[in-house]
């Protein structure tokens, strides 16, 4: 097998639950199910975006493949090792190879640190190079982000959002990591400058060989820039495919829902359609629905959804999807 | 063009900080339309929440309301007193949503109590009636099992449901507008979506007029009759929404449409972004705010603030190339 063809990133059956405090002295404590028995392979140079509403466990997902949580469940594998228990040095030398970006640009720099020292803080703490050689490599990436090297010195209040992220994207990249978590990166972000960061994004790719898994709530910034989009409602995974096949044709009521959600920016369009996406809120993961979880709002639900979980199943193609209407004897999916 | 049921009339909103004078808001002047939708967007810092607070009067130091008109129904509310506008104007006529709901609630009082707290003030109801009527508003927000719920705490819900809660709150004396400074930004989309409808069910049912401030252009596209642009403090076009959209006059405008990203779009299709980023309106050269970034920017750009003009009917924009 040729090392291509082989997953960066191979998560199996992942799950991580909370243990919440007591409410009261005798009942049993209560868990929070965050994440339930999601698995997906990524392979080396992709861009994966992970949609979903809050509380779906999107960050949770993020922080147990980075293994800043411990999983409950499941597997994690890392270029072709296992790492669901990797500890120690260990763990710390893996950690240069993956790296987290921030939603808040500014509030992830300490105000206080000239944002060059800030880049190569990490440099220091895992002993790279001499002191001279620490500051040369940051002044390179201040570069490579699109920053002027002479900004090395300068504190992050003096910088716009846009320019905050890059020094995010600055020091996640300094020690050459094979992949990065992107969290939020361009939310927090005017409309207007989004479009640069993500420009830099693709092109860090390109040039570091790099393999992104990028959260985001923003189904249109996911579908620009990710190759696959992975759908998470309440923890679990619902659906799972190619971006294009995935906006083209959604196979699941919720991922259906959620596109539809969107306004599109068309002052046409709106009254063609209702700006309603569907009703209520997401019900609490303490205690998810029975069955299929987004049976409680799900336009289309039927008997057998209230019961069983629906199996994840290959629709399309590479299109993976977790519903009963696409099952033998299930109603057609329509798309409104 | 129906009459306007608010004017703004040069208003100058300016920060004195130690490092200069922030000119957040700097001769702004427009109109909002009775029973209309005017969306007011920009990128952050463009001064779109500050004018709103300014006719809320919510201004504190280092802001001050240098000059300027603020006319609601004849009167400049920049001529009342602070206790004639809490009293009359805010939260009564003038109501308002803020982005995050959670924060805009007590954390201490019930839910029911926030609302009937305005009712009581502004209404001069009884303890009882105003219950009854926050109960109803609860219901008119679509907040389910609204009696049981009038004794919740904030903390007791949703974003989502903070947000209806809020809602209520701001419509409990039928104001002639509301003021809305990104009520969705904090909310999951399929949540927007339901806020969004609710905001634009009750303003035909109340017949008022919605200020609504987001950076989203889907949420203006859905949503506003009117949008007025602003940069770097000042109003740089105004138009109805078809053609802000279609035919935005001013460069800003025009590059702030290309960067939006649709999801009708294929994937190849370049992304668009504008070079840079807005100014901070602090120690501002002269001339147009917007020239550094703008791909048509000239001489005259540099030397003089071009002034905002009707360049079609109901269609301003402050650009030199249109001045021909």
């Amino acid at each position: 097998m040729s090392a291509m063809a082989e997953p960066l990133l191979s998560v199996g059956g992942l799950a991580k639950q909370f243990r919440l405090p007591r409410t009261r002295l005798f009942d049993a404590p209560l868990t929070l199910k965050a994440l339930d028995g999601v698995s997906f392979d990524l392979r080396p140079g992709e861009i994966l975006g992970i949609v979903g509403e809050s509380g779906c466990g999107k960050s949770t997902l993020a922080r147990l493949v980075l293994r800043l949580l411990d999983p409950s469940a499941g597997r994690i594998r890392f270029a072709g090792r296992d790492i669901t228990r990797t500890g120690g040095a260990e763990l710390r030398r893996l950690r240069r190879e993956m790296q987290l970006v921030f939603q808040d640009p500014l509030s992830s720099l300490n105000p206080r640190m000239p944002v060059g020292v800030t880049i190569g803080e990490a440099l220091r703490f895992h002993g790279m190079g001499s002191r001279a050689e620490q500051q040369a490599q940051a002044r390179d990436f201040l570069d490579i982000v699109g920053l002027d090297r002479d900004y090395y010195d300068r504190l992050p209040h003096e910088f716009s959002g846009g320019q905050c992220q890059r020094v995010g994207i600055a020091r996640a990249l300094i020690l050459k990591p094979r992949l990065l978590v992107l969290d939020e990166p361009v939310s927090a972000l005017d409309v207007s400058v989004r479009a640069q960061i993500l420009s830099l994004l693709l092109d860090l790719r390109r040039r570091f060989g790099l393999t992104y898994i990028l959260i985001s709530h923003d189904l249109s910034v996911v579908k620009r820039v990710c190759d696959r989009t992975a759908v998470l409602y309440l923890g679990k995974l619902v659906e799972i495919a190619p971006s294009e096949s995935l906006y083209r044709e959604p196979l699941h009521p919720y991922t259906q829902a959620l596109i539809r959600a969107i306004p599109s920016p068309d002052p046409a369009a709106k009254r063609a359609r209702d700006l309603g996406g569907i009703e209520g809120d997401v019900p609490s993961p303490i205690d998810p629905p029975k069955g299929c979880r987004f049976h409680t709002r799900c336009p289309h639900r039927m008997e057998v959804c209230a019961q069983d979980e629906p199996p994840m199943r290959e629709l399309r193609p590479g299109h993976v999807a977790a519903c009963f209407l696409h099952e033998a004897g299930g109603a057609p999916a329509t798309r409104q | 063009m129906t009459a306007p049921i608010l004017t703004v009339e040069n208003l100058k909103t300016h920060f004195h900080l130690s490092a200069g004078i922030l000119r957040a808001v700097d001769d702004v002047s427009f109109a909002v339309p009775s029973g209309r939708v005017l969306s007011i967007i920009g990128e952050s810092g463009s001064g779109k929440s500050v004018t709103a607070l300014s006719i809320l009067r919510l201004i504190e130091p280092p802001g001050r309301i240098e000059s300027g008109r603020i006319l609601f129904r004849d009167r400049n509310l920049l001529d009342l007193s602070d206790a004639e506008i809490s009293q009359t104007i805010r939260g009564n006529r003038i109501g308002m949503v803020f982005q995050d709901p959670v924060t805009s609630l007590n954390p201490s009082l019930t839910i029911g109590d926030q609302i009937a707290e305005g009712l009581m003030i502004h209404k001069n109801l009884t303890a009882i009636q105003a219950e009854a009527q926050a109960v109803d508003l609860l219901k008119l927000v679509g907040l389910p099992n609204a009696r049981e719920h009038y004794r919740s705490y904030a903390h007791e819900f949703s974003g989502g449901m903070c947000q209806r809660v809020v809602i209520a709150a701001a419509i409990a004396c039928e104001p002639d507008i509301l003021i809305a400074d990104e009520p969705t930004t904090a909310l999951d989309v399929t949540i927007q979506a339901q806020i969004l409808q609710l905001l634009l069910d009750l303003k035909r049912r109340l017949n008022g007029s919605l200020i609504l401030i987001t950076h989203d252009l889907g949420v203006v596209a859905a949503m506003a009759d009117e949008v007025m642009v602003m940069y770097a403090g000042k109003v740089v076009e105004q138009a109805d929404v078809a053609r802000t959209f279609r035919e935005p006059r001013h460069p800003y405008t025009q590059a702030l449409m290309s960067s939006v990203m649709r999801l009708e779009d294929p994937r190849e299709a370049p992304l668009n972004a504008i070079p840079g980023a807005p100014p901070r309106p602090l120690n501002l050269p002269p001339g147009c705010s917007f020239r550094a970034r703008c791909a048509h920017a000239f001489g005259r750009c540099e030397s003089e603030y071009p002034a905002l003009r009707e360049r079609d009917p109901d269609h301003r924009a402050a650009c030199h190339l249109l001045d021909g």
